[in-house]
C-alpha cells in the first residue's frame, strides 16, 4: 500500500515554484521574519535593550514589507495553488497595513515606557496582527481569509489585555475574546455552507460556479447571511457593534488606535474580496443585507456618540458610523464604488489614527486620560496637538478641504450613481448629526484653562507620526487625485455590480 | 443503511450541541461535547477519511477533553451530588448494554457486514500519505499560516499567564 501511495504522489512542487510563490507573499514574509527575529532576540538580549531593539526590528521589518509590497505593483499573480494573490487590491492594503504598523510603533513606544510595560511581546503581537491583516488582504481563498482573520484577532485579544494590572484592560480582553470568538464562528459556519453549496473555497472559482439557480440555493444564501453577520461584527457595524465601545475603552490607547483602523480596513478587504469578487452574481442578495447594516450603523453610531463623555467611546461610536458610510461604497459596487472604499480607508487611517495618537500622548503613567474634559485647553498646553486634533475632528466630520470630505464625497457619489439614493440621503443627514459631537471635542480643545496648567511634552517619534497624519489629512483633501488614482488601480474590476 | 447511520450520528451531534448550551453543570457540558466529537468522528469515517477519524478520536475526544475535565475539576467548585444523577440512567444502561450484547451475538454468529463501495479508493483517500502530500503541496500556505497562528497564540498565552517581572 505504501508503494502504491508513493507512486500516486510524485512530488510536483519544485524549488522554482516555491521561490516564485514566496515572492508573491513577500510583504507577509518580511513581517513574519521580523516577528521571529524579535522573538528570539528577546530571549538573548539584556532586559534594558529588549524594548528599543524589538521596536527597531519591527520598524525595519515593516519598512521591508512596504518596499516588497511596492515592488509587487502590477506584477502580482496567484500563488500557493491560488490560496494567495498579490493583485493591486492586495498591494494597496499591504501598503496601508505596513504604514499603520509603523505609525503604531512610533506612537506606542513612549507610551509603553511611561506606563511601565515596555516588553518585546507587544511588538511581536503587533507584527502578528499586521501579518494577519496582510494575509486577509492577499487571500484568494476562504481558508486563507479565515486564517488571516484568526491571526489578527488572537494577536488583538492579547494586545487589548496588555495592561495586566489594569482591571478595565483585562475586562476588555475577555469581552473581545468572547465576542470575537462568536463572530469567527459565524464566519466559519458561513464559509462552510458556501463551500458546501459551491464545492470550492477559491474565491474566483466560487464566482464561476454561480448560475441562474444560485439565488434560490438555500445553502448559499444562509452562508452569505452568516458570513455577513460575522463580517459586520468585525467592522463593528450595527446591530453587531456592542463590543466596540467597551473594548475600545478598556484596551490601552495605542492598541485602540491600531485596531480601530486595522480591523476595520482588514474586514472591509474581506467583505469586498468575498462578496464583490466571490459572489458577484448574488449582489442583489448581499447588497440588501449590507444596506440594512449600513443604515443601522449610521443611525446607531451617530446617535449614541452624542451622549458619550469618554473620547475613546465617542470615537468608538464614530467608528461604527464611519463603517456605515464605507458600506455605502461597498454596496454601490463597480470600479468607482470600490475605489471610493479604498480611498476612504486610507483617509480613515490618517484621520482616525491621528486622533487616537493624540489621546495616546495625553495618557499619564497611571492610565489613559480619555474623559472629554481632559482635552480642555489642549491648544494652549500644546498648540501643535490642539490644532491637529481640531483638524482630525473636522476631517472625521467631513468638512472641506480635509481628506474626510473628499472620502465621503467619493463614497456618496458612487452610491448615487448606482441607485442607492435613499442610503446616501440617510448618510448625509447622519453626517450632519455627527458634526455636533465632533464639535463638542473641538470646543473643549479651545476652552481657555487656568494659566497654571502645565505644557504637554510631545515625544519625538509620536510627534512625527501625528504631524505626518495631520499634514496628509489636509494635503490629500486638497489634492486627492494622487491617492484616488492608486485606489482606482487597486479596485478589483467586477462587472454587473450594484443596482443602477 | 448509510443514511440510517448518518441520521443517528447527526441526531447525537445535535443533541450533544444542545446539551453543551443547556446544561448548567460545566462537567455535563464537557461530556456533551465529547458526545458531539464522537458523533463527528463517525461521520468522518462514513466519508472514508480514516486519518481524520483517528485524529478526532485520539486528539479531540481523548486528549483535549481530558484537559477540559481536568481544568474544570481543578478550578470549579464541582461536588458530587446524588441528586444530580441522570434519572433515566438505568434505562440508558440497559439500552447500551443490550446493543453491545447484540453486537457480540452477531459477531459470534458470523454475520456479514455491508462491504465498502467498490468505487471508493479507500487505500489512499484520507490516509496519512494523502494528507501529508496535501499539507506540503496544495495546502502548504494554509498549513504554514496555521503554524504561525499557533505560535502567536502561545506567545500571547505565555504573556498573559506570566508572573509580573520585578
Amino acid at each position: 500500500m505504501v508503494l502504491i501511495a508513493a507512486a500516486t504522489y510524485s512530488v510536483s512542487y519544485s524549488a522554482d515554484q516555491a521561490w516564485s510563490d514566496l515572492q508573491q507573499v513577500s510583504p507577509i514574509a518580511a513581517v513574519v521574519v521580523a516577528l521571529l527575529v524579535a522573538m528570539v532576540l528577546d530571549l538573548v538580549l539584556p532586559r534594558r535593550a529588549q524594548g528599543p531593539v524589538s521596536a527597531a526590528i519591527t520598524v525595519i521589518g515593516l519598512l521591508a514589507s512596504l518596499v516588497a509590497a511596492l515592488l509587487l505593483i502590477d506584477r502580482g499573480h496567484t500563488a500557493y495553488y491560488q490560496f494567495a494573490v498579490a493583485d493591486n487590491f492586495a498591494v494597496f492594503f499591504d501598503v496601508l497595513f505596513a504604514v499603520l504598523g509603523i505609525l503604531a510603533v512610533a506612537v506606542s513606544h513612549a507610551y509603553l515606557a511611561r506606563r511601565n510595560f515596555l516588553q518585546a511581546e507587544f511588538y511581536v503581537l503587533l507584527l502578528a496582527a499586521t501579518a494577519g491583516q496582510m494575509v486577509i488582504a492577499q487571500a484568494n481563498s476562504l481558508v486563507s481569509i479565515f486564517l488571516g482573520l484568526e491571526l489578527l484577532s488572537i494577536a488583538l485579544y492579547v494586545m487589548s489585555g496588555f495592561a495586566r494590572q489594569d482591571f478595565r484592560s483585562q475586562e476588555a480582553a475577555v469581552k473581545y475574546l468572547l465576542m470575537g470568538g462568536f463572530a469567527s464562528a459565524f464566519v466559519l459556519y458561513g464559509m462552510a455552507l458556501v463551500y458546501g453549496a459551491t464545492g470550492t473555497t477559491l474565491i474566483p472559482a466560487i464566482a464561476k460556479s454561480l448560475g441562474p439557480g444560485s439565488s434560490t440555493n438555500a445553502l448559499l444564501l444562509l452562508g452569505i447571511l452568516l458570513m455577513g453577520v460575522g463580517f459586520a461584527f468585525k467592522v463593528s457595524a450595527a446591530p453587531f457593534q456592542m463590543w466596540t465601545p467597551d473594548v475600545y475603552e478598556g484596551a490601552p490607547m495605542p492598541v485602540t488606535a491600531f485596531m480601530s483602523v486595522g480591523t476595520k480596513a482588514a474586514a472591509f478587504a474581506m467583505i469586498v474580496r468575498v462578496f464583490a469578487t466571490g459572489l458577484p452574481g448574488l449582489s442583489g442578495e448581499w447588497a440588501a443585507l449590507l444596506a440594512f447594516v449600513a443604515a443601522a450603523s449610521m443611525i446607531v453610531g451617530n446617535l449614541a456618540a452624542i451622549a458619550q463623555s469618554s473620547v475613546k467611546r465617542l470615537l468608538a461610536y464614530s467608528g461604527i458610523a464611519q463603517a456605515g458610510y464605507v458600506l455605502v461604497g461597498v454596496i454601490a459596487g463597480g470600479a468607482d464604488g470600490q475605489a471610493s472604499v479604498l480611498f476612504y480607508l486610507a483617509a480613515y487611517l490618517v484621520m482616525n489614527f491621528g486622533a487616537f495618537a493624540i489621546m495616546v500622548v495625553l495618557a499619564g503613567p497611571d492610565g489613559d486620560r480619555d474623559r472629554i474634559g481632559d482635552l480642555d485647553g489642549l491648544v494652549y498646553r500644546n498648540p501643535v496637538l490642539g490644532v491637529l486634533m481640531t483638524v482630525f475632528m473636522l476631517s472625521l466630520a467631513g468638512f472641506p478641504p480635509s481628506v474626510g470630505f473628499m472620502g465621503k464625497f467619493f463614497l456618496f457619489a458612487a452610491g448615487v450613481h448606482h441607485g442607492f439614493t435613499w442610503l446616501v440621503v440617510l448618510a448625509v443627514l447622519m453626517s450632519v448629526v455627527s458634526v455636533y459631537y465632533y464639535f463638542r471635542v473641538v470646543i473643549h480643545i479651545w476652552t481657555p484653562v487656568e494659566a497654571a496648567e502645565r505644557r504637554l511634552r510631545l515625544p519625538a517619534a509620536a510627534g512625527l507620526a501625528i504631524v505626518a497624519a495631520g499634514v496628509l489629512s489636509v494635503a490629500l483633501g486638497i489634492v486627492p487625485a494622487a491617492l484616488f488614482g492608486l485606489a482606482q488601480a487597486g479596485a478589483v474590476p467586477v462587472a454587473g455590480l450594484g443596482g443602477g | 443503511m448509510a443514511t440510517f447511520i448518518f441520521l443517528v450520528a447527526a441526531a447525537f451531534c445535535i443533541a450533544g450541541a444542545v446539551g453543551i448550551v443547556l446544561f448548567r453543570d460545566a462537567i455535563r457540558s464537557v461530556l456533551s461535547l465529547v458526545a458531539v466529537m464522537l458523533a463527528l468522528s463517525s461521520l468522518y469515517l462514513m466519508l472514508s477519511a480514516q486519518f481524520i477519524f483517528a485524529v478526532q478520536v485520539i486528539v479531540y475526544s481523548g486528549a483535549v477533553m481530558v484537559l477540559f475535565l481536568f481544568v474544570i475539576a481543578l478550578m470549579g467548585p464541582v461536588r458530587e451530588q446524588p441528586s444530580t444523577r441522570l434519572r433515566f440512567q438505568g434505562l440508558l444502561a440497559v439500552i447500551v448494554a443490550g446493543s453491545f450484547a447484540g453486537l457480540v451475538v452477531a459477531m459470534l454468529g458470523g454475520v456479514r457486514y455491508h462491504a465498502p463501495d467498490k468505487g471508493a479508493v479507500l487505500s489512499t483517500f484520507g490516509s496519512v500519505e494523502s494528507i501529508a502530500y496535501g499539507l506540503f503541496t496544495t495546502y502548504l500556505y494554509p498549513f504554514e499560516l496555521t503554524s504561525l497562528l499557533l505560535l502567536v497564540a502561545a506567545v500571547g498565552a505565555i504573556y498573559m499567564s506570566r508572573r509580573e517581572r520585578p
